[in-house]
């Protein structure tokens, strides 16, 4: 007997993909990129989320309850800052008798101080002073825990630090730079470096961020640290048998004004928790360049349905002959991409996992330290996965498999592969033309103050006008796709001969199908140009400022900002003893408050106005020179509505509140370093041992040798640097590339999902002319000329696809910036080089997309192509 | 007349030992300048393998094919397709032009993928023979099947061959655009001292061929000098009925 099958449709939708793997792999080969970075961008976040827990509740570990010093309430804000960074304040610590006395309190089990501050490691390599830290964090030094109760460190080598010439060094560290017990290492904690013996390797939770961590013994690490007396804060372990509560009122009973104390576990959930929320934000970026993935999937996955139907016509042709009705045919081809979708979404989450993997490791190699941990997929992770991938390849087959139902009954007897009807494309370009001119009036509208919609910033409107504007631009690319290669026909006809014309002629007979496989990649190279020429105009905006407002030959500040406490107030002197050295400005910063609040006082030399460039407001430079005088930024002035003659009370630590008169208002042209000025010379609580943060200075007449003179004086300074404009400039333009290279290494995924579409096309276009190219080598075309073809017909598509994505992206930056020239940018400035570069691989891109349509085309067996019979 | 290509002991089997077919069996024969010879048979004879191998579209599983006195059969596909190019016309059964070019630059194409000037005289000259030269600018789509095909004729000229190779040409024709290419195709010969192998199973396209070549069962069975069309008919239902 023969077998039944309730369901034949389905089955043969599930015959077919079993027979044609490469059918699955090909269609949902952008499906499976698109999910893989959702996935990845999840379990990268969840585990980074999940590890930062294990370092909280690890650093926290055994201990119940922490007292900490009640700042003043102006410091509250800075309290993360803790005295480190350029801005030195200081931070109020508790006296070490409090730890006797907590520890004397009935259910204490043990009481110990932590002292934590700032602390480098440096090597000597061949004379030049080397600045030890992992990636961009911080560098610490603290005291080793003096409690049998402290958990917070583990020794992985050797032994505790006895005396002040001791120290254990994290293993992290230790590892990068290859120190063992018995090395002896500088570090520099506060203003002098001084060497120390390695006698401990030691591993913590707090290290897991990549921070560098040198660990003194107790006594030694307070009078490094500038906390001799005093700790930081104190840790504090309850009896087992003992209320946490009602330990913690005790405590705070003891001097309430002063101290703080909180629950250890619940501290850590809270920290935790504020990270996590850093992380979410990096997770919706990398979800967003996901979405970009996905979208650009969408289209190539209409395009392979298409193709892949219109191969079987004949067959789908034969099913309907046979009396299957066309809503069948729908669900057979709605069923293939059903099972295809849960195909590809599961490989999707299989490699996207492999992503998150290579990425953690690409990271450890990079020295970026994350916190160490498993790798988490969570199963809402993996679900929105699964759906995100089984949605989009359905949404994406319902036009393809209406048009494959509508295949005619007579399509299988016919002796001819079909082509498909033409239909017009006008409608097309009313719609798109009158969706882009919605777009371009409310772009324009803001530019040209014309439209300002309710409810939506200037910003966000330029925004959604360009996103119109990208919609509009895609529903015509169809009907512009003839004239565009009309551009190309003489050019390639000349280069390329005949080729070309075949070439080009072949693009333009499918239009929608050049246009949308174009489309794929023009998504990708609008963000791209869109990218470059936002930050190549930051840059040349960078350039233009520093180069205006930079009056100094040289300026020193601090290596790292996140780990250096500042420059040694020595460094200045040196410099200024110098015969060369012409005019000098040192800048100083401390946290003061005014009205309640935290505000950055900076304390100046007058000097500082001609190396730098600032703008009189109100009052004169001569103004500010007198006693209690205090000079203004512009913007605090309005902020504050402080004018000439205003009296201002500051509280200024350790110091008391003082009364100043605003004498001076100004506008400090770059980025200010403090809203609140005073002339240094005026200002005696602006220490000697106070650190500073900027110096600019002048010297006669440049010159190499006076340079490096300069530079071996800075070099006796750990942590500090020397930069003259170009270094500046060079500096400014270092970091807005790092962004760039970071987004462009996002975004070439979309570029690579676009190859697939390429890869695509190109093969439904081959196999449409089977015909035509087994003609063409009957009469005597080379393979290697076939092969030529189809590359020329690639790039057409590319440079179409990445003519129209450039054009776009310009034109997008263009809008942005002219809508930020209030704000301050002013400069457009293109990169031709890289806009040359990225078409050039985008071309590139085509072709390698084009190299197994063209290697299929030129094995064509001719035979085949021609017979009848 | 001198030979201009020779086929001797060329045998081609298709398929593996068991499932194997013999499609041409030891074949000896050879075509002489300024000659049009149709090779007719039954359905599975093998005249259109012979005519294949014979312009360098298959290749002979043995024997070999001399143009003008070098062996082609051992050539590779690089060789093979120059050859094609420079010495072969070809016309076809249909699908003759590429549907993106135009009347002229489908004539002109073997001499454009090689890379040379067509020769404009002569093709001006093969253009009015088959009598197109007013749509030279049209596309294939715009061009009747009679339109086509003379096209194709037009194009398997152009380059001046050793050899045209014709396969079934008149086949999607009506009758009267039939006569007409055939018309033209022997004038080609007469006129313009061309040499034309035309695979037919149409007595009646076959009775424009100076000689015709009948094959059975990959053999050679007959070979006549200027039949008519009655004896042509009378051979093929005699080999029908064998």
């Amino acid at each position: 007997m023969f077998g039944f099958t309730k369901r034949p449709l389905f089955l043969i939708a599930w015959k077919n993909l079993k027979t044609y793997p490469v059918r699955i792999f090909l269609t949902t080969s952008s499906i499976i990129l698109g999910v893989a970075v959702i996935i990845a961008s999840n379990i990268f976040s969840e585990s980074n989320k999940s590890a930062f827990d294990n370092l909280f509740s690890g650093i926290y570990e055994g201990i119940d309850l922490v007292v900490q010093p009640v700042q003043e309430d102006f410091a509250q804000g800075f309290s993360g800052d803790g005295g480190q960074g350029p801005i030195s304040f200081e931070v109020k610590k508790i006296p070490d008798e409090k730890i006797k006395e907590i520890q004397d309190l009935p259910g204490v089990r043990a009481a110990w101080g932590e002292v934590i501050g700032f602390a480098q490691f440096i090597k000597i390599v061949d004379g030049e002073t080397v600045l030890l830290s992992n990636g961009f964090a911080p560098t610490f030094g603290t005291a080793w825990d003096s409690s049998e109760y402290a958990k917070q460190w583990t020794l992985l080598e050797g032994r505790a630090p006895l005396n002040k010439k001791e120290v254990v060094m994290d293993t992290v560290t230790a590892e990068n730079f290859e120190f063992d017990i018995d090395d002896k290492v500088t570090v520099l904690a506060g203003a002098t470096p001084a060497t120390f013996t390695i006698v401990g390797i030691a591993d913590s939770a707090f290290a897991a961020g990549g921070a560098t961590f040198a660990l003194f013994e107790f006594r030694t690490a307070q009078q490094l640290l500038d906390s001799t007396g005093e700790v930081n804060l104190i840790n504090v372990v309850v009896e087992d048998n003992f209320d946490v509560t009602d330990v913690k009122n005790e405590i705070t009973d003891i001097d309430s004004e002063n101290l703080n104390v909180i629950n250890a576990q619940e501290a850590a959930a809270e920290q935790a928790d504020s990270i996590k929320q850093g992380l979410d934000f990096f997770n919706t970026i990398l979800n967003v360049f996901a979405g970009i993935a996905i979208f650009v999937g969408a289209f190539i996955i209409q395009n392979t349905f298409r193709i892949l139907l219109l191969q079987r016509t004949k067959e789908l042709s034969l099913l309907r002959a046979l009396g299957t009705s066309k809503r069948q045919i729908y669900r057979l081809v709605i069923s293939e991409s059903l099972f295809m979708s849960i195909i590809g979404s599961g490989l999707g989450i299989g490699l996207g996992i492999g992503l998150a993997v290579a990425v953690k490791e690409g990271l450890q190699y990079f020295e970026l330290g994350l916190p160490d941990g498993p790798l988490v997929l969570t199963s809402e992770a993996a679900i929105t996965g699964l759906i995100i991938g089984i949605t989009v390849t359905i949404l994406s087959s319902l036009l393809p498999a209406r048009k494959a139902s509508q295949v005619s009954p007579m399509e299988a007897i016919r002796d001819s592969v079909s082509t498909p009807r033409r239909k017009s494309l006008f409608t097309r370009l009313v719609i798109g033309i009158a969706v882009s001119s919605i777009g371009f009036i409310m772009l324009f509208g803001v530019l040209y103050d014309f439209l300002d919609l309710p409810t939506l910033s200037g910003l966000q409107q330029v925004g959604f006008g360009a996103g119109i504007v990208f919609v509009g631009i895609s529903i015509i690319t169809p009907s512009i796709t003839k004239p565009f290669v009309f551009l190309f026909d003489r050019i390639y006809i000349l280069i390329f001969g005949i080729l070309g014309k075949l070439a080009t002629e072949n693009s333009k007979r499918t239009p929608r199908r050049t246009a949308s496989t174009a489309s794929a990649l023009m998504i990708g190279l609008t963000l791209i140009s869109l990218a470059n020429v936002i930050t190549t105009s930051f840059k040349a905006q960078a350039e233009s400022l520093i180069g205006e407002v930079i009056l100094a030959d040289y300026q020193v500040g601090a290596a790292n900002v996140f780990a250096s406490p500042g420059i040694p107030t020595g460094l200045a002197n040196e410099l200024m003893e110098l015969d060369e050295v012409t005019k000098l400005s040192r800048t100083r910063a401390t946290v003061v408050g005014y009205n309640e609040r935290p505000l950055i006082l900076g304390a100046v030399d007058e000097t500082v106005f001609d190396l730098v460039k600032t703008d009189d407001i109100a009052g004169t430079r001569k103004d500010f020179l007198k006693q209690n005088a205090l000079g203004i930024l512009k913007q605090t002035a309005e902020r504050e509505e402080l004018q000439i003659g205003d009296e201002v009370l500051l509280t200024i630590p350790e110091e008391g509140q003082l009364t100043f008169t605003v004498s001076y208002i100004f506008d400090w042209t770059t980025q200010p370093p403090a809203e609140f000025f005073v002339l240094l010379e005026n200002s005696s609580f602006f220490s000697e041992e106070s650190l500073d943060t900027e110096l600019y200075f002048n010297v006669n007449e440049k010159s190499d040798v006076l340079e490096e003179k300069i530079n071996s004086i800075v070099a006796e300074y750990p942590g500090v640097e020397i930069r003259d404009e170009e270094g500046l400039v060079e500096e400014a333009n270092n970091q807005i590339q790092l962004l760039l290279n970071v987004i462009y290494g996002f975004l070439s995924i979309s570029i690579f999902v676009a190859l697939f579409g390429i890869t695509n096309t190109l093969s439904l276009s081959v196999y449409e002319r089977t015909r035509e190219i087994g003609l063409m080598r009957a009469i005597g075309t080379y393979r290697k000329q076939i092969r030529r073809m189809i590359f020329i017909e690639s790039s057409i598509i590319s440079i179409f696809g990445a003519a129209l994505g450039t054009g776009l992206g310009i034109f997008f930056a263009w809008s942005l910036i002219q809508t930020l020239a209030d704000d301050g940018f002013t400069v457009f400035a293109v990169s031709i080089s890289q806009t040359f570069m990225w078409i050039g691989i985008s071309i590139i891109a085509g072709v390698i997309a084009a190299i197994l349509p063209a290697i299929r085309a030129s094995r064509q067996n001719i035979l085949e192509a021609i017979s009848y019979e | 007349m001198s030979k201009i290509i020779e086929a001797n002991n060329l045998t081609k089997i298709y398929g593996e030992k068991e499932t194997s077919v013999t499609a041409l069996d030891d074949i000896n024969i050879e075509f002489r300048e300024n000659e049009f010879t149709a090779i007719m048979g039954p359905s599975g004879s093998g005249k259109s393998t012979l005519l294949h191998c014979l312009a360098g579209l298959d290749r002979p599983s043995s024997g070999k094919i001399f143009l003008k006195g070098n062996d082609i059969a051992t050539l590779n596909d690089k060789e093979l397709t120059k050859i094609r190019r420079d010495s072969f016309g070809f016309i076809f059964q249909a699908f003759n032009l590429i549907p993106t070019l135009t009347a002229e630059e489908n004539i002109t194409l073997p001499a454009s993928i090689a890379g040379r000037q067509p020769d404009l005289e002569w093709v001006k000259e093969v253009v009015e023979t088959v009598d197109i030269a007013d749509r030279l600018t049209h596309r294939p789509n715009e061009l009747s099947g009679g339109q086509q095909q003379r096209v194709a004729a037009a194009r398997a000229m152009a380059t001046k061959p050793e050899v045209i190779f014709a396969d079934e040409p008149s086949g999607n024709l009506d009758s009267k655009s039939s006569r007409e290419l055939l018309t033209f195709m022997k004038s080609v010969v007469e006129e313009l001292n061309q040499t034309i192998v035309m695979v037919t199973h149409d007595p009646y396209a076959a009775s424009f061929a100076g000689r015709v070549v009948m094959l059975k069962d990959g053999r050679i069975a007959s070979d006549l000098e200027k039949p008519t069309q009655e004896e042509i008919v009378a051979e093929v239902t005699a080999l029908t009925n064998a």
